[in-house]
């Protein structure tokens, strides 16, 4: 799903290397130096590339893939308390490979490898918006991913398998994090099969060779567990979606942004659509989805399978920028129309890059809960 | 409005004397030179401690530290990963010597950037700095160092060059990646003394394994720091870094006092010049202002006339002194850092600080300092009777009903400087006050005591002069007219001679000092330093020896045994770092000074000793205890530690397993060092700190006279001739001796200043004597005098004065030194030691100061005698 | 201005010494008086108090309707600089200061326009025969001629006392009776009571009073 998070790297990449050029404004006073440690230089030739012959093989590609240039874990979720409150919540984890390769030395602090992750929990009720982000080196043990038993992690902030390996699905998952105002421990417990997106996991992006990603998603985990806000505890459950997604190579440069969906209707059907925008916001042709069924077959879609549209605005007071705030989805072959809008405003990270990433609540003939991303605003 | 004319004539009145009031500028000048030099000396020292250290500790609350500087990077793992504390950093440091940078100091520094944030990294990116050089590179191939772009600059070293690190004579090669911009802000300076480094490539330089140096936290609440402590094993400890900052800061601190005793001794002799130069200065002019008053001038007019002419002059005298005081203080920077470098702390950054405050204080305590010592001049100017009410020696009488009054004021304030002192812990304040004390009170009684001794003197003369030949006569009876002149003008002459006793006195006290210092320095030395030949590792990451190499020097020929022991730094919450030693054997062939001994044992091992005594345990009972883990600790590290001896005292100490408190059997003189030195059994050494390797050698030889032969034999067994230092004790003890002379640069550059004052002083006042008694002088010419016997009597006159200032600053400065010796010193190192007051010091003191004066007096003696009879019998 | 003493007693040495006892006296405005006396009579102390520069033990000194006894040293000196003029014996010249600074200070201690003094000094020194020489030091000047400065910074401020300690003791005798004449002439032609004490004989031929200063006492008459 989430094709293009490569875009969130690359993009953010255009930003630092211009910092480091100097040809932009005065580089904000924090962060110039994370900045510069991820405006690695070196050309993309060097690493792995998505191709067809590669195929996913699961549960072992739960794990990283260090020759790829760019990797992420997402789970994004929607979970209701006891009481019936709702919350929203991501963790993702993002790996980043700063050369192909580790220079020679005898110190475990040489690595090539570097992990950032962004956590957040919408509290619906009270209109808060939390999020927090963390930043390591692979080294010593501060950060990193294993294959076997699946584990990516930052500081005390992973997720883990904790049921052993299962060789057609995924074992269960544990995500903790905490930051200073709000924590999970979550249990997730996959109920759907995974969903090999594109042609069976390579998601095309692009006309060049190798313009695409190795991209899987597990459509529903159902989750379980506690969320902290402040002092206050929440015994929650919910649905939980799973992007796992590895590549090197870069979107097309006309790319813009993207606007990405994950909604679990409440018919028991599970919809992924992402339309890719150009720079002057037109959707290219390069936009996917996926639908899948209650009895956990799925369909690929392609571009022309489905429309997002944009009825509504919102402008950022923190950031300025202004994002659509309110959709009509089209699945034609599926007759699904959706009016999807976000549970609040302002679900905006304005870390070290921007985005926004929601919890959404979907109306129309059909009811159900998702999470929107959108990026390049 | 009216004061104008009166100013006017009282600077007409100064420009005629041109001599006159260049003393008094430079007076006023030389007090506040000599402040400025030490106050910026003493600013400097402790900015460049702070840019030091300010780099390397960081924002953190909290520091985790091993028992002996490094931990395993494992702990740094959990604290992220269990506990979850991202706001946490990993951090190497290491001393080393640049080949490229002269072999200056500089601070090794590993980070992991991404952890920098919370720390140091946020201080890079102020507006005015930018990195050149990919920081990815740094990180992902770790291939060199950032440095300062202006060292780099001023070493004319760019990006790709090399680097030559060196630890002791171990080099490592490294590349500069980058250079930091930012040479105005406190951060760009602070890294004027740092190699920064990615801490893989640190710790591959430093060979550290998977070890560091410490971690730096940001912990927000008391669960977090439970949290912590819960993870860290027995040789861990986890510190606030505040404390450790004061523990660094405290021994700057002893700079600053010490520094500040000495800008202290400074100000007053200024202020003695100045009253000295005011007063006689207003003594001139009494005829004038005579006059004026006669003339209708009120004596408030007086007042102020001449305090703004005093004012004025201590505005020029005191810029003039603050340039002065510059030039003298950057000198005075290098030597102090040098020293501090050398003895007890890498200053990294040395740095010539000179703040808007030092120079406001400077002109401050010039102007302050001037209507200080000119308030008593004024106001006897302002009391000056009209001149037609005046009778030559008026003044006088008056000033000798005070005296029994300020003799008593003074012995007043020496008492109160005596309970001060005899106080067992003073502020550095109290002590000042006290020295202030000493200074007025003695200068208070010095008229009492001139009186009685020019009542004295010529009784004595006179039998000297019956003992004599008949040519002698003559020249006794001008000696009996001296004295009579000098109580007949006591007031003035008591100033004088106040003033020459104060600064002949400082002379003393800080001979005193020195001497008594170094003569210490060489004891303990000589007791520390007993082996002709020292054998060490110079691999400052590596020390120690090869084990075998003990064996074999003492199989060598022509070796009568050898002393083989091992130093370790650790990490001591009180005292930063304190020196393990553990000695093979042999404590009993070094000459220890005790300054107590525990009194449990002091059957064991002799009598307890107090105070200072040294006492020489016997040997064998020293190892006994040490082997019952009983310790020796060092006088410095007691101080830290805040150890009182007595029956069941301990001390406790970091170790491998965690906090040990140990007996302490004695506490030795030690002048090692800043935190101290600690002596433990090798048992307790492999125990607690994992140590059984062998640091140092020291080889006795049969013959002293082969010593060069030995060494040479001593060489032949060793392979790495690279990572051995052989020296003999002989060259050993000389560098010491080089290092602690060096600190003592800006006492002896104090001595010389006492010299330049007291001489400027006598000059001074004698030229204001001898033109006041002009008449009189006239008088005795009319009467047949010649020309040689005016002379004489002005030199006579002067050298008296001298004399008597020496007489009388011997024991003030006896006192000063004990002040400075054991109130000072002890206040500001830690460390006592004996006082020794050398005969010839006095004897220099007495002989300078009279000579002093007699020489001062040459010039306005030989005017004395050329003065006019005709004009000196008119004027008045 | 009248200047009337009434039981003056002063004593020196802390009582050793006696030198005025009950003294009474009366120098009337307008009069040249002259004090004879033997050297250390007293004849300074009398001017000394009269002028305020020294008080006496009892007795009480009126000058025009000040009692000049009754005021403090500041309330003195200012009352001295306005009223009186004091010629020395030694002269007293500032060394450091010209012929016209030296006659003007006193009214610039004073507070008073510079160019009303100027004038007047200018006038005085005219008189004296030194306008040329106002820009020079004193030490560059012969005694009369240093004398004579002293009379005009006596003068300047147009005091209605002249008070004179020995003008002519430092003088040579042609020298002495030149300062005499200017002095008197000088008081009789501005009207200022001039009270001088001497112990020169030419003095009294220019008094229209003589006191004598004998037995702690003043008395007044003709001749010695």
């Amino acid at each position: 799903m989430k094709p293009f998070k490569a875009l969130i790297v690359q993009w953010a990449m255009i930003l630092i290397v211009g910092m480091a050029s100097g040809c932009s404004p005065p580089p904000p006073t924090q962060s110039l130096d994370i900045a510069q440690a991820l405006s690695s230089d070196e050309d993309s030739a060097c690493y792995d590339r998505a191709k067809k012959s590669e195929t996913i093989n699961l549960p072992s590609d739960h794990g990283p893939h260090n020759g790829f240039k760019t990797e992420w874990w997402y789970y994004t979720g929607n979970l209701k308390s006891g009481s019936g409150r709702h919350f929203g919540y991501q963790l993702t984890f993002f790996r980043q490979a700063l050369a192909c390769r580790t220079a020679p030395g005898p110190s475990k602090w040489r690595t090539n490898q570097f992990y950032f992750a962004h956590f957040a929990v919408t509290d619906t009720q009270n209109q808060q918006f939390y999020s927090a982000h963390r930043m390591n080196r692979q080294s010593v043990g501060i950060a990193g991913a294993s294959r076997s038993p699946f584990r990516v992690w930052i500081d005390a902030w992973s997720a883990k398998d904790i049921k052993g390996p299962d060789h057609a699905r995924p074992g269960s998952i544990q995500l903790t994090a905490r930051d200073q105002e709000m924590a999970i421990d979550l249990t997730l417990v996959p109920e759907k099969a995974v969903i090999f997106q594109g042609d069976q996991g390579l998601s095309r992006k692009g006309p060049g060779p190798f313009d695409a990603s190795h991209y899987y998603s597990i459509p529903v985990l159902i989750t379980q567990g506690k969320l902290e806000i402040g002092n206050e505890s929440f015994e929650v459950l919910g649905k939980t979606w799973f992007d796992h997604e590895w590549s090197t190579s870069a979107l097309g440069d006309d790319a813009g942004g993207w606007d990405w969906f994950a909604i679990h209707l409440d018919d028991g059907r599970d919809l992924m659509v992402c339309q890719v925008r150009k720079k002057d916001n037109s959707p290219n042709e390069y936009g996917f989805g996926s639908i899948s069924f209650a009895d956990g077959t799925y369909e690929i879609l392609g571009q022309s399978d489905f429309s997002i549209q944009a009825v509504q605005l919102w402008k950022s007071p923190k950031t300025g920028r202004q994002y659509p705030a309110r959709w009509k989805i089209l699945v034609p072959d599926h007759t699904i129309d959706l009016e999807v809008s976000p549970v609040m405003d302002g679900q905006e990270h304005s870390h070290m890059f921007v985005y926004y990433e929601g919890a959404v609540r979907v109306t129309g003939p059909v009811t159900g809960l998702g999470y929107v991303e959108m990026t390049g605003y | 409005m009216t004061l104008l004319p009166l100013i006017r004539t009282c600077f007409r009145t100064s420009k005629s004397h041109p001599l006159r009031t260049f003393l008094l500028v430079f007076g006023i000048a030389l007090g506040v030179a000599g402040t400025v030099a030490i106050d910026i000396a003493k600013t400097s020292v402790s900015r460049s401690f702070d840019l030091s250290t300010a780099a390397l500790t960081s924002r953190s609350t909290h520091q985790v530290v091993g028992s002996q500087f490094s931990l395993p990077q494992s702990i740094f793992t959990k604290i992220r990963t269990h506990i979850g504390i991202h706001d946490s950093a990993p951090v190497i440091t290491a001393q080393v010597q640049v080949k490229e940078l002269n072999f200056q100091a500089m601070t090794l520094m590993g980070v992991d950037p991404f952890s920098e944030k919370k720390f140091r990294a946020v201080g890079f990116q102020q507006q005015d700095r930018q990195f050149s050089g990919n920081l990815a590179h740094m990180i992902t191939r770790a291939s060199g160092v950032l440095m300062s772009s202006s060292l780099a600059r001023a070493h004319d070293l760019k990006v790709g060059r090399h680097l030559t690190l060196m630890f002791g004579d171990r080099e490592v090669q490294v590349p500069i990646a980058g250079v930091i911009e930012g040479k105005d802000t406190t951060v760009g300076q602070a890294f004027q003394g740092i190699l920064l480094a990615d801490i893989s490539l640190a710790q591959e330089i430093l060979g550290l394994a998977d070890r560091i140096s410490r971690i730096d936290l940001v912990l927000k609440d008391e669960s977090e720091i439970e949290a912590v402590k819960n993870l860290l094993s027995p040789s861990m400890v986890l510190v606030k870094t505040d404390q450790q900052n004061q523990t660094i800061r405290s021994l700057s601190k002893s700079f600053e006092t010490s520094l500040t005793a000495f800008s202290m001794l400074t100000l007053f002799m200024g202020i003695f010049l100045i009253y000295n130069t005011v007063s006689f200065s207003v003594a001139r002019q009494r005829k004038l202002n005579g006059t004026l008053r006669a003339l209708g001038a009120t004596r408030q007019e007086i007042f102020w006339a001449v305090e703004a002419e005093v004012m004025v002059y201590a505005l020029v005298g005191s810029v003039l002194g603050l340039v002065l005081g510059i030039a003298l203080g950057k000198g005075a920077v290098h030597g102090v850092c040098a020293t501090v470098s050398d003895m007890y702390f890498t200053l990294t950054v040395s740095q010539i600080h000179i703040s808007p405050v030092t120079l406001v204080k400077g002109i401050a305590t010039g102007l302050l300092a001037s209507i200080a010592a000119s308030l008593v001049p004024a106001l006897n100017a302002a009391g000056t009777r009209p001149i037609t009410l005046m009778q030559p020696s008026g003044g006088e009488t008056s000033f000798k009903g005070y005296i029994p009054g300020l003799a008593l004021a003074g012995g007043g304030m020496i008492m109160g400087a005596l309970m001060i002192f005899s106080r067992s812990e003073s502020s550095s304040t109290l002590i000042f006050s006290g020295v202030f004390l000493v200074f007025g009170g003695s200068s208070f009684l010095s008229p009492c005591l001139v009186l009685g001794l020019t009542r004295l003197i010529p009784s004595l003369l006179g039998s000297v002069a019956g003992l004599l030949k008949k040519g002698a006569g003559p020249q006794m009876t001008l000696a009996g007219m001296a004295l009579r002149n000098i109580r007949r003008s006591l007031s003035r002459s008591s100033v004088l001679i106040a003033s020459l006793m104060v600064v002949i006195s400082v002379y003393i006290g800080i001979d005193t000092m020195t001497t008594s210092f170094r003569r210490s320095i060489i004891d303990w030395v000589e007791g520390h330093i007993g082996g002709d030949i020292h054998i060490s590792s110079t691999d400052e990451l590596n020390r120690s020896l090869d084990p075998v190499l003990v064996e074999k020097i003492q199989g060598l020929e022509g070796v009568s045994g050898i002393s083989a022991y091992n130093i370790h730094k650790v990490f001591s919450r009180v005292s930063g770092e304190v020196h393990i030693f553990s000695y093979v054997r042999d404590l009993s062939e070094k000459q220890w000074t005790w300054t107590a001994l525990n009194k449990i044992e002091s059957d064991a091992i002799g009598p307890p000793g107090t105070g200072t005594t040294g006492v020489e345990p016997d040997g064998k009972s020293l190892n006994a205890l040490l082997e019952d883990d009983w310790i020796f600790v060092s006088e410095i590290f007691a101080r830290r530690n805040g150890f009182i001896p007595g029956p069941g005292a301990f001390v406790t100490m970091e170790t491998l397993k965690g906090p040990v408190s140990f007996k302490v059997a004695g506490v030795f003189r030690d002048f090692f060092m800043g935190g101290g030195r600690v002596i433990v059994s090798r048992d307790a050494m492999k125990t607690y700190w994992g140590h059984q390797d062998i640091t140092a050698v020291q080889v006795f030889v049969k013959d002293r006279s082969a010593i060069d032969r030995r060494m040479a034999d001593v060489l032949s067994l060793i392979s790495d001739k690279t990572r051995v230092s052989i020296r003999s004790g002989l060259s050993i003890k000389a560098g010491i001796l080089g290092v602690f002379d060096k600190t003592f640069l800006i006492t002896s550059a104090l001595q010389v200043l006492t010299a330049i004052v007291a001489l400027t002083g006598i000059l001074n006042s004698v030229m204001a004597l001898i033109l006041e008694r002009s008449r009189e002088l006239g008088i005795l010419r009319a009467c047949g005098a010649d020309p040689g016997q005016i002379r004489s009597l002005v030199l006579w006159e002067c050298t008296f004065n001298g004399f008597f200032a020496g007489v009388f600053a011997l024991p003030l400065g006896y006192a000063l030194a004990w002040i400075l010796v054991y109130i000072v010193n002890y206040t500001a190192f830690g460390w006592t030691y004996e006082m020794q007051a050398s005969m010839s010091t006095f004897v220099q003191a007495l002989v300078f100061s009279s000579l002093a004066a007699f020489g001062a007096g040459m010039v306005p003696a030989i005017g004395a005698s050329r003065i006019s009879v005709a004009q000196a019998l008119r004027t008045e | 201005m009248d200047i009337v003493l009434s039981d003056i007693s002063k004593t020196y040495s802390g009582g050793d010494r006696v030198i005025f006892k009950d003294l009474d006296a009366v120098f009337r405005a307008g009069q040249v008086s002259v004090i004879l006396g033997k050297s250390g009579s007293g004849k300074s102390s009398l001017l000394n108090l009269m002028a305020g520069i020294d008080l006496p033990d009892s007795g009480q000194i009126r000058i025009g309707s000040t009692r000049v006894t009754e005021l403090d040293d500041t309330q003195r000196s200012i009352f001295r600089r306005r009223h009186i003029g004091f010629v020395f014996q030694s002269f007293n010249l500032i060394p450091v200061l010209t012929v016209m600074e030296n006659i003007t200070l006193v009214s610039q201690l004073d507070g008073q326009v510079p160019g009303e003094y100027r004038d007047r000094a200018k006038a005085l020194l005219d008189t004296m025969g030194l306008l040329d020489r106002q820009n020079e030091f004193p030490d560059r000047l012969s005694g009369g001629e240093q004398q004579r400065v002293a009379l005009a910074r006596a003068l300047v401020n147009q005091p209605q006392i002249i008070l004179a300690d020995e003008p002519t003791g430092n003088l040579d005798a042609g020298t002495g009776a030149g300062m005499l004449d200017l002095i008197t002439s000088q008081a009789r032609s501005l009207g200022k009571t001039l009270i001088m004490a001497t112990h020169s004989r030419d003095a009294m031929d220019h008094a229209d009073k003589i006191f004598r200063v004998q037995d702690n006492h003043l008395i007044p008459g003709r001749g010695i």
